[in-house]
């Protein structure tokens, strides 16, 4: 054990720094937001507001799964994957005429591989990047199985609308999914006891162990949640356009770590909030929005969230560097 | 001490774990060939030995180098659309005009700069790699199809293409020939020179390898350096196979790379790890491939497949070296 | 102080009951048949030297590790530790030596962790409830700290205080406190001295670690002595006298062993002038000799280690000068130190010495790999040859050169770590801990190969936690204390009383 070397205490550069780090991606949002407002007509009109909360739901609920995940010290490369084949296995069972079983179905499916995630990560002791790489291909590996290629048509309305066409209060059912998970997601991680050992764990593991958290559970409940937020996504894929396809989450996973970290998460565990995720996957679809309404493609928005989220963790490591010393 | 410890109990299935583990790669390519043989008609016969190896000269060359990486602890997931950036980039540089050892020298001088860049990012900025390689991957993709415009830039040089694919020295096909003499250098590199023997240790524990007056930093970065090298490599014979530069090229090549490592017996916290066994591993992923199109398989379940191999000597590895955390 | 204890205390079983406990790692036998009964409302203090054990048979007290041998009961009742829960709802609450609290939670966060106060089954955290409930728990136990801080913004003192804030938050039949006194200052110290005054008069049972002498004798009603593993006694505070203490301790009566030379007269090797990193080292200035063994001690976290890795270049420097030999000596990194014979062997043998996956040949030679490259290529049959050779040099026992370092034993592994480094032939060497966790024989062979190493003419710095050790073995003494030389001594003129004296005399100025 080195010695503690806190006896500087918070001198007021590390906490403007702080201020900053903190504040930044408000304030990131807020220059986007006003940006596009002016650069763009189209952006401000009050349909794109209402379709870019629409665009965010299924990003929004992956990126609280993946926010839990590496707020507890790890990652999650399954998700896309997972969600696809969620949705595939969910859409054939509603070909199949199996009804209302399909949802309990689809999140088994994502609670699944989940649960695999956890075992493969407490018990035989992978590194979480690569015990979810190995799930992403037996998942993709499924998904393409099963559907051979093709569009898996079903017909049922009623699944569609409880998941994504339907409207409740004037809200698409897919945006009331991403308000029920968002408020879920935080009081489970702001205000109770699991989520308060969910950062426990993060900030030190063997600390977590020595005081007597059950580290190895809560690892293989929290990939179990967010397995099952993967068969809930998976759903709402498949709803909102009507059939399933193999690749129909494929890449999800990039955009949840991007919105995680861009809500000021940090890899490595120990810090983070959902309400400030919230903010991330805001960002990335009021980015996505403005791209595309900028005509700038699919493949430059790539570039550009690879080069973002490479940024932003650089940023955020100088920041906490800083803030050390 | 240590021997009691193995007499007592579980002593037994860690040895035979360790044994299986040792024994994975060299079992596993005889199964296979056996099977596919017995399967196939026109499995076993050197001609299709010679395509077999041929075809995977790419993915042989990419595993060695993603040896090196996991030994060092750290993971490359952007090889696969790097390869097929580098494609396009030498596709189109040719295309241009620029005469084919031109056009070669430039790709894997990209290659190695691309490379360098993860590691620096990668060793400097301390973020993790596989956050660094994922964003890679997203930039590479999305670059490749942004040069291309989503078709694939042919490749009309008859020198170029003859050179690499049909034309041989002494009877040896010039990929065969590349991939022998990488092997070798990388056999020597890491047995015999400093440089290679002091990866074990950093790989291990770099804090130990630092302490001991090892350039922890920038071995590191050399490692991605040769790993671009080979990818870089790799990625002109895989252009040079598909006679074109294609943006959605190798989707699969990130995964087999590291499966052949895993089965390799490569620890994935770093500090173990074998060049013989990596191409050993290479070479069952090649089979695979090679036996399961011969066999008319669908393609999309050798996802699972490979899934489940690396499942299996992911649990060995743990099995054997249980007790010893 | 202290004999004091209601009679039927005594009758009944002890509160918590430790028997025949036999506890292995890789290469070591930590404990061997270890037996401590505790009983309630007794201060027991638990004595060794580093690596006698103590660490480890709390450890198990606490859940942490499970004993590979031995039985555990709780006032009377066999039991099973499991985990660290288990042992807490038993009623067993322990201050680790390495802290464990979280520096990214809040202080009631901390305090409160495992216990917090919920509805629902823990799904409704009242979190009104959380800060008033751990600003009671500081507020009963004397501590000013308010319960809203982040641990981040917290000294090193006042992070151990909220440490021991989270183990008597519930109700602890016996508290473990592992040396609770090394990064508290005077007032908190006082604090601490009076909080387990208040738990042992409330019939709590305590157990207390610690190095320091003068808190046994204030503090504890009894005292059970460990040696490399092994009880050793277990009696009444009051029947040892300070020097009968130490031979239990060290196993023998401390021989001093002084030498006359005149270190004036020897070369200077390494002179340190204002050597500064903040926080941690604070202008230190320091001359080695060629020839002599310098003793460095103080407490723990005086700043010791962090002084050796700044000279070893382990770690850069803030403000400061060096010289070798006359020459500036001004290293980028470890690589560059050792090229210029200054090596630093870390007191972590097994996170920091070695490369436990590694062979003890390929250890020997790691540090010197670049000087058996003829060419780019490494010639194997020279490495072997060298390892071999340090090897039989050290009296390593080890089947081969290709034998795993990991299944060495603790003294065998600590010759490994010296062969690695004396193998490159150093002008300056900082030892750092290095017979920490080792037994009696090798420790005796490490000792004379130190002496033999200055005799040859290098300049040795020693740290060490065992006074007795340092005043053996070094020519003259330098004491740390927060982060300054407080005193340097002839080891002629040195008493453990005296080394003592300078390193608590810093602090208690600093405090002030």
């Amino acid at each position: 054990m080195a010695a503690d070397r806190s006896i500087t205490r918070s001198n007021r550069a590390a906490a403007r720094r702080a201020f900053l780090a903190t504040s930044g991606i408000y304030l990131a949002f807020a220059i986007l937001v006003i940006a596009l407002a002016i650069v763009s007509p189209a952006f401000r009109t009050p349909e794109n507001l209402i379709n870019i909360g629409r665009q965010v739901a299924v990003l929004g609920i992956a990126s609280f799964a993946m926010a839990f995940v590496i707020i507890l010290g790890e990652i999650d490369l399954s998700i896309g994957a997972v969600a696809s084949a969620a949705g595939v296995v969910c859409a054939m069972a509603l070909a199949a005429g199996l009804g209302p079983l399909a949802i309990p179905i689809g999140l088994a499916v994502g609670a699944g591989f989940g649960l695999l995630n956890g075992i493969l990560i407490v018990h035989v002791a992978v590194p979480s990047f690569i015990a979810t790489l190995v799930s992403y291909f037996i998942a993709q590996g499924l998904a393409l199985t099963l559907t051979t290629g093709q569009t898996i048509l079903f017909a049922a309305d009623w699944f569609r609308a409880l998941f994504a066409t339907g409207t409740l209060f004037g809200l698409r059912s897919a945006l009331v999914w991403l308000v029920i998970v968002f408020a879920a997601m935080w009081w489970l991680l702001a205000r109770t006891r699991f989520g308060a050992h969910i950062y426990a764990i993060g900030g030190s593991q063997e600390s977590a162990r020595m005081l007597g958290l059950a580290v190895d559970r809560m690892k293989i409940m929290v990939f179990t949640l967010a397995g099952a937020l993967m068969g809930l996504v998976g759903m709402i894929l498949i709803a909102r356009i009507g059939n399933a396809r193999a690749d129909g989450a494929i890449g999800l996973e990039f955009d949840a770590i991007a919105a995680v970290v861009l809500g000021g998460t940090a890899l490595g565990g120990g810090y983070g909030s959902i309400l400030r995720t919230l903010v991330g996957v805001m960002l990335i679809g009021v980015m996505n929005n403005g791209l595309a309404i900028l005509n700038i493609d699919f493949n430059s928005q790539q570039v550009i969230k690879g080069v973002l989220v490479i940024v932003i963790v650089l940023v955020d490591r100088w920041a906490r560097n800083a803030d050390q010393k | 001490m240590n021997a009691d410890a193995d007499a007592m109990d579980g002593g037994r299935t860690r040895r035979a774990a360790r044994l299986l583990r040792d024994l994975l790669p060299y079992l596993g390519l005889i199964l296979l060939v056996a099977y596919f043989s017995l399967a196939s008609d026109f499995f076993f016969n050197a001609r299709n030995f010679e395509r077999l190896v041929t075809d995977s000269a790419t993915l042989i060359l990419v595993a060695l180098g993603m040896t090196l990486v996991i030994l060092v602890a750290e993971i490359d997931l952007s090889v696969g659309a790097v390869v097929a950036l580098l494609s396009v980039i030498l596709a189109q540089a040719m295309a241009a005009g620029l005469p084919w050892p031109v056009a070669v020298l430039l790709t894997v001088l990209a290659a190695m700069a691309i490379g360098t860049l993860n590691g620096v990012i990668t060793v400097i900025g301390q973020i993790p790699s596989f956050i660094v390689t994922l964003g890679m991957m997203a930039i590479a993709t999305g670059l490749a199809f942004i040069f291309t415009g989503a078709i694939s830039v042919p490749i009309l040089d008859e020198t170029f293409l003859d050179l690499f694919y049909s034309v041989s020295l002494l009877g040896v096909p010039v990929p065969l020939m590349i991939v022998v003499v990488a092997f070798a250098a990388l056999v020597v590199m890491l047995g015999r020179t400093a440089f290679g023997r002091e990866l074990f240790a950093i790989g291990a524990n770099i804090e130990a390898a630092r302490l001991s007056g090892i350039a922890v930093r920038r071995n590191k970065i050399a490692v991605f350096a040769v790993m671009g090298l080979l990818v870089g490599v790799g990625a002109v014979l895989s252009a040079s196979r598909l006679g074109s530069g294609a943006p959605g090229s190798s989707p699969s090549l990130t995964l087999d790379a590291i499966a052949a490592v895993i089965i390799g017996g490569a620890s994935l916290f770093g500090g173990r790890a074998s060049m013989v066994r990596t191409l050993l591993g290479a070479l069952l992923i090649a089979v695979l491939n090679n036996g399961m199109v011969l066999l008319n398989v669908n393609v999309d379940s050798q996802f699972i497949v490979k899934g489940l191999i690396i499942l299996l000597a992911v649990v060995l590895e743990r099995l054997a070296s249980a007790g010893g955390r | 102080m202290g004999g004091f204890r209601p009679v039927s205390v005594l009758a009944m079983a002890p509160v918590l009951s430790l028997s025949s406990i036999t506890k292995r790692f890789p290469g070591v036998v930590a404990l061997d048949g270890v037996t401590l009964e505790i009983e309630a409302g007794e201060v027991h203090a638990v004595m060794g030297e580093n690596g006698a054990g103590k660490s480890t048979l709390m450890k198990i007290a606490a859940g942490v590790h499970a004993p590979d041998a031995g039985a555990i009961s709780v006032a009377g009742d066999t039991v099973r530790l499991r985990d660290a829960q288990t042992a807490t709802a038993l009623g067993i609450e322990t201050v680790f030596q390495e802290l464990t609290v979280l520096a990214n939670r809040d202080v009631a966060q901390n305090i409160m962790i495992g216990v917090e106060p919920a509805r629902l089954g823990g799904l409704m955290l009242d979190n009104r409830a959380l800060y008033a409930q751990a600003q009671a728990v500081l507020d009963r136990l004397g501590i000013v700290i308010d319960a809203h801080m982040a641990v981040a913004r917290l000294s090193a003192g006042e992070r151990q205080m909220v440490e021991i804030a989270r183990a008597c938050a519930g109700t602890p039949r016996v508290l473990i406190l592992d040396e609770p006194t090394s990064s508290l200052g005077r007032q908190e110290e006082t604090l601490l001295f009076a909080l387990i005054g208040r738990l042992k008069a409330a019939g709590v049972a305590i157990v207390y670690i610690t190095h320091r002498m003068s808190e046994v004798f204030a503090l504890s009603d009894r005292i059970t002595v460990l040696r490399d593993g092994r009880h050793v006694v277990t009696g009444a505070t009051s029947s040892f006298t300070r020097q009968a203490l130490i031979r239990a301790m060290v196993g023998r009566d401390v021989e001093d062993r002084r030498r006359g030379a005149a270190i004036a007269d020897l070369p200077e090797a390494l002179t340190v002038r204002g050597l500064t990193r903040r926080g941690a080292v604070d202008a230190v200035d320091l001359t080695l000799h060629a020839g002599e063994v310098l003793g460095l001690a103080g407490l723990m976290g005086a700043g010791r280690t962090e002084l050796a890795r700044l000279i070893a270049a382990a770690d850069k420097s803030d403000a400061g000068s060096m010289t070798l030999f006359g020459v500036p000596y001004q290293p980028g990194g470890v690589g560059e130190a050792i090229r210029q014979g200054v090596v630093y062997v870390s007191e972590d043998r097994k996170e920091l010495g070695l490369v436990l996956g590694l062979s003890v040949a390929d250890n020997i030679v790691l540090p010197g790999l670049r000087r058996f490259s003829r060419g780019g290529l490494l010639s194997l049959g020279a490495m072997k040859r060298a390892a071999r050779q340090w090897m039989e040099r050290l009296g390593v026992k080890a089947a081969s050169p290709d034998t795993p370092v990991s299944t060495l034993s603790g003294g065998n592994q600590q010759k490994v770590v010296l062969a690695k480094w004396l193998s490159l032939e150093p002008r300056v060497i900082l030892l750092d801990e290095p017979t920490r966790g080792v037994d009696v024989g090798a420790k005796a062979e490490i000792h004379e190969r130190i002496r033999a190493l200055a005799d040859a003419g290098a300049a040795v710095l020693v740290i060490s936690s065992e006074l007795p050790e340092v005043l053996a073995v070094c020519d003259r003494i330098a004491v740390m204390a927060q982060g300054r030389i407080a005193g340097i001594v002839p080891a002629g003129e040195a008493t453990e009383e005296s080394l003592l004296d300078l390193a608590f005399a810093e602090a208690g100025l600093a405090v002030a």
